[in-house]
């Protein structure tokens, strides 16, 4: 039998369990549109998308709390904070794009030019570990995301 | 939008990850009804641009607060 650490999970499981009945039920309209072409990348880059941002947004989080410690200077602080917020502006436009209804390999070729502005920062292998670590997830995530939309 | 994809959406911000539970649901019990996975695709890209949003708000204050 499945076991839950917490309390979190297995509301959110009971959630995710009640969303599904009323989608199988029936219950939803059919008003919302269908573009022309969806495939399992586009909804994988969809993915990939949203798990950018909860990494990005936990990076912030998590630099400013090494900040507030003492480990990371402000100026590190500053060059860290302003490459996420990078991260989340082009996040946002891939999503926009994703949103647009062009054909996929037109969105493909779009999100890929985004991609290429988001290199790490330099400082990225002289700080603190806490804030590296933070830094090689937001990046390995964007790969993600550059894998599924490379020609 | 479809009132179920709508709860959904209102409940990811106090849930996370309802949306990937969500998907693995789909996934697993095989729906590829191309309208679903349209909205589905369009809650992850709504979900993300929300949380980009408070991401950018975030830093902006921090940096508002410590002189960046």
């Amino acid at each position: 039998m499945r076991r839950y650490p917490n309390g979190g999970e297995r509301m959110r499981v009971k959630l995710a369990t009640f969303c599904l009945a009323l989608a199988l039920c029936g219950c939803g309209n059919t008003t919302v549109q269908t573009p022309t072409s969806i495939n399992n990348q586009q909804s994988t880059v969809a993915s990939a998308v949203k798990a950018v941002a909860d990494a990005d947004s936990a990076a912030v989080t998590t630099v400013i709390s090494l900040r507030d410690q003492g480990k990371l200077s402000q100026p590190n602080t500053n060059t860290i904070e302003n490459w996420l917020a990078l991260v989340a502006t082009t996040d946002k436009s891939i999503a926009a794009i994703l949103g647009n209804g062009q054909p996929w390999a037109q969105q493909k070729s779009s999100i890929l030019v985004l991609l290429a502005t988001t290199t790490a920062p330099t400082i990225a292998t002289t700080i603190d570990p806490g804030a590296q670590a933070v830094i090689t997830q937001v990046v390995t995530l964007l790969n993600a995301v550059k894998v599924q939309v490379a020609p | 939008m479809n009132p179920w994809l709508a709860l959904v959406l209102q409940l990811e911000p106090m849930v996370p990850g309802l949306i990937g539970d969500i998907k693995s649901i789909f996934t697993k019990h095989n729906i590829t009804d191309p309208a679903q996975q349209t909205a589905l695709i369009q809650s992850l890209v709504n979900a993300a641009m929300s949380t980009d949003d408070d991401t950018l708000a975030k830093i902006a204050a921090d940096q508002k607060a410590h002189g960046g």
